[in-house]
């Protein structure tokens, strides 16, 4: 392993320390990024010590501020180093299953408390949980294009950048409203140029991105694409009917990847208790946390499962998900798109790029990533929603 | 920060040998734990030994990747001295890593969700005496709500089954009696059991008296027939406390085998393993009971996992001797039938060395045999 130097001196002494910290305030802050909005949000401390979270943005974002608004007096004056007893707390005062803007919600607050932690005790996060297992952490780029041709030209771009690893829609521009044959014909011809873009060695992945609810048909997408060797399909099928992603995974000889929809270790125990995963990816941002996300991985990790954590919100879901990737043994692989830049680069202090295709380990205290407030600040929120794609027929499609 | 050196110690006691681990480093840190006394002691020694030839030089605070190393670099599952070497140096890389950053271990663990932890005290009731009595009654003076003693009449083996469940009944209705309704009464039947018919037998024969719960009322082999016991087993079943890694205690919760998980820190893995048990039976709804009836160092590593784990339910305790306490500078006694949370940094207790050398290691410590009237072996 590297050695890891340059730890500046701990904010604060815990060794000399008799009083708890406490925590004094939770701020949100709510900015449009260029896409869609983004969530951050601040724990303060009566030590001077703040801690940074990021939300995921899941469409209502107003719903994730209300819920912080609503729950922020549950924290007010405890102690920040009760990660567990605190988040447990907030989820049996809810009583009902939480919900993706309450996992969101409470998912941002466990990040915040483990930069409190880390910075309280001079160590990356990833130290706290028992070090590193690996010295680098390889991420995969996302490919886009209109055309298959569209599409090769760009992977051939990042190959040149040093990516080794790709994802991309499987669906031609307008999809819903086609015939399915055309669309199924199209997956191919995607898949198939980018393979021959980038030659036998790079890894590929497609992304059915839960717009399916049948499985003969996600079926029908993966015996078009497989040949062309698949790292994996992602969420091939809806989440809500994991007999279903199941059924697909005993059936096909592809690797199933999935969870980006799943919240709570649970949720992740139902899909693999139904054999229904090859590869899970949670979201940091709405899984429950880094917390949770690590019992999932235990709970992976005796399956023979592997983590592809679900990364598309920019650099401070980046930065913790590379905190998790770090620490976990059975970690596969890490999304990322250039696209975190511009503004989402704003948003943080400094931005980290991977070099080759991989992220370096960080070795600041704590996440190691600050937001800029002012950056923030200048792209105000706007309403907005993820659009509502139809079929020929009029019926809602998903997005 | 560096490795430079494990060693480990090993102390007869008397009852039986107990073997710590130290890990030295370049920073004059160090950490220390405990291996469980699995019976050829000395070959638990070896491993360590074994070990620390691929751990000298490297960081002690990357516990993940050194725990990789020797599992993976053992090839072969390790065992029970394998894994009782990989969960003392395991443990004693935790205190590092507090110790080094200031922190007691469960603040690494993401804090206490508890303010104290709850005991139950080991108590004998086999052949039931007034000094038996005696002993039940002072654990109650302290504070105990919550015993363990076997089910059995310490010669069952030589009784017919018919009178020895009878037997068995009417010890429990006395000790029903004896501390009142309210008091947990557990039932060890200790892996004794072969036949999944008589461990039903058992379970119905005392279920009157509301055990809290049975432990390994079979043998642990099997998942399977444990599973279908359990099925139509009328108390809370317990088990786990001989088996190994987060990959058995996975096939045992998956099998739906059990409702108390009992892995013991010593020799699970260590408490890199202890946490992800404990999350992989955390979204199965099992509670977790560490065994714990070995030093006094493993009650301290046990009472860090219990202050952080969400999931945990009672912590196994036994009153342990002056001579077992001396060893560790700073070991906590249950206060009320519970433990404090412990200090820190790191465990928060250290070993002492000449308490530990005023008791070398002796010999090879043997479980004992038992045998059925047939002659043939039985299970101790």
């Amino acid at each position: 392993m590297p050695v890891h130097q340059g730890y500046t001196a701990p904010v604060r002494d815990t060794r000399r320390s008799s009083t708890p910290m406490q925590i004094t305030d939770i701020r949100t802050y709510h900015a449009h990024d260029g896409t869609r909005n983004a969530v951050f949000l601040h724990v303060f401390t009566d030590e001077g010590i703040t801690g940074v979270g990021q939300p995921y943005s899941i469409g209502p974002d107003e719903a994730i501020l209300g819920t912080i608004d609503n729950v922020k007096s549950w924290f007010i004056g405890q102690d920040p180093s009760r990660i567990e007893w605190l988040l447990r707390r907030a989820k049996n005062a809810m009583r009902f299953p939480l919900g993706p803007a309450a996992w969101s919600a409470l998912s941002g607050i466990d990040h915040a408390l483990w930069d409190i932690a880390g910075k309280a005790a001079g160590v990356p996060v990833y130290r706290l949980f028992g070090g590193p297992t690996r010295e680098r952490v390889r991420v995969y780029h996302g490919v886009r294009g209109d055309t298959p041709e569209a599409c090769a030209e760009n992977a051939q771009e990042l190959l040149e950048q040093g990516y080794t690893a790709f994802k991309m829609s499987p669906y031609p521009p307008g999809w819903t409203e086609i015939p399915w044959p055309a669309v199924v014909r199209a997956s191919g011809e995607r898949v198939g140029a980018v393979r021959m873009a980038v030659g036998e060695g790079p890894d590929i992945a497609i992304d059915v991105h839960a717009k399916l609810r049948e499985p003969s048909r996600a079926r029908q997408i993966i015996d078009a694409t497989s040949p062309y060797r698949l790292m994996f399909v992602e969420e091939p099928v809806r989440p809500e009917v994991i007999e279903s992603t199941a059924r697909l995974r005993r059936e096909c000889r592809v690797p199933i990847a999935t969870g980006e929809n799943l919240s709570g270790l649970q949720r992740f125990g139902e899909l693999l208790d139904a054999d229904g995963a090859d590869i899970l990816q949670p979201d940091v941002l709405c899984c429950g946390g880094l917390l949770e996300m690590r019992k999932i991985a235990a709970l992976a990790e005796a399956r023979y499962v592997t983590v592809a954590p679900h990364n598309p919100l920019g650099l401070v879901s980046t930065a913790l998900s590379v905190h998790l990737a770090a620490s976990i043994p059975n970690f596969f692989i890490l999304e990322y798109h250039s696209d975190h830049l511009k503004p989402k680069a704003e948003f943080v202090q400094e931005a980290w790029a991977p070099v080759d295709g991989h992220f370096e380990l960080p070795t600041a205290p704590g996440i190691g990533m600050e937001l800029n407030l002012d950056a923030i600040a200048a792209h105000p929120a706007k309403h907005w929603n993820r659009g509502f794609p139809r079929h020929a027929d009029g019926s809602p499609a998903f997005i | 920060m560096k490795i430079t050196g494990i060693e480990t110690l090993t102390a007869s006691t008397g009852a039986r040998n107990v073997t710590f681990v130290r890990t030295q480093t370049d920073e004059g840190v160090h950490g220390v734990g405990e291996a469980y006394p699995v019976g050829p002691d000395l070959a638990t020694a070896r491993w360590v030994e074994y070990f620390a030839e691929q751990l000298v030089g490297r960081d002690p605070r990357d516990i993940e990747f050194l725990w990789a190393l020797m599992y993976q670099g053992a090839r072969f599952p390790p065992g029970s001295s394998g894994l009782a070497a990989i969960s003392g140096i395991d443990q004693s890389l935790w205190d590092i890593l507090g110790k080094s950053t200031g922190l007691p271990v469960y603040k690494l663990l993401g804090g206490r969700v508890r303010d104290r932890i709850p005991l139950y005290l080991d108590v004998r009731w086999d052949d039931p005496d007034e000094a038996q009595r005696a002993a039940v009654r002072q654990a109650l003076n302290a504070g105990f709500t919550a015993i363990k003693t076997g089910p059995l009449p310490s010669l069952w083996r030589d009784m017919l089954w018919g009178d020895a469940l009878a037997r068995a009944r009417n010890q429990l209705a006395e000790l029903r009696e004896l501390v009142g309704p309210d008091v947990q009464i557990a039932l060890d039947a200790h892996a004794q059991q072969l036949e999944p018919a008589r461990a039903l037998q058992l379970a119905d024969a005392l279920v009157e008296y509301r055990p809290f719960f049975i432990e390994e009322p079979l043998r642990m082999e099997n998942r399977h027939a444990m599973a279908e016991l359990r099925r139509q087993f009328p108390v809370p079943l317990a088990t786990g406390e001989c088996l190994y890694t987060k990959f058995e205690f996975d096939e045992l919760i998956r099998a739906g085998a059990v409702d108390i998980l009992q892995p013991d820190v010593c020799i699970c893995g260590g408490l890199t393993e202890m946490r992800k048990i404990a999350a992989i039976a955390e979204a199965h709804d099992v509670t977790i009971a560490p065994h714990n009836p070995t030093g006094p160092l493993a009650t301290v590593v046990n009472a860090h996992f219990a202050a952080a784990t969400p999931n945990f339910l009672i912590l196994e305790y036994r009153a342990h001797s002056a001579e077992e306490l001396a060893m560790v500078e700073g070991a906590p006694t249950a206060t009320d039938g519970y433990l404090a949370i412990p200090g820190g940094p790191g465990w928060g207790v250290d070993l002492d060395d000449d308490a530990i050398r005023a008791h070398p290691y002796e010999a090879p410590w043997h479980r004992g045999d038992r045998f059925n009237p047939d002659g043939s072996v039985a299970y101790i």
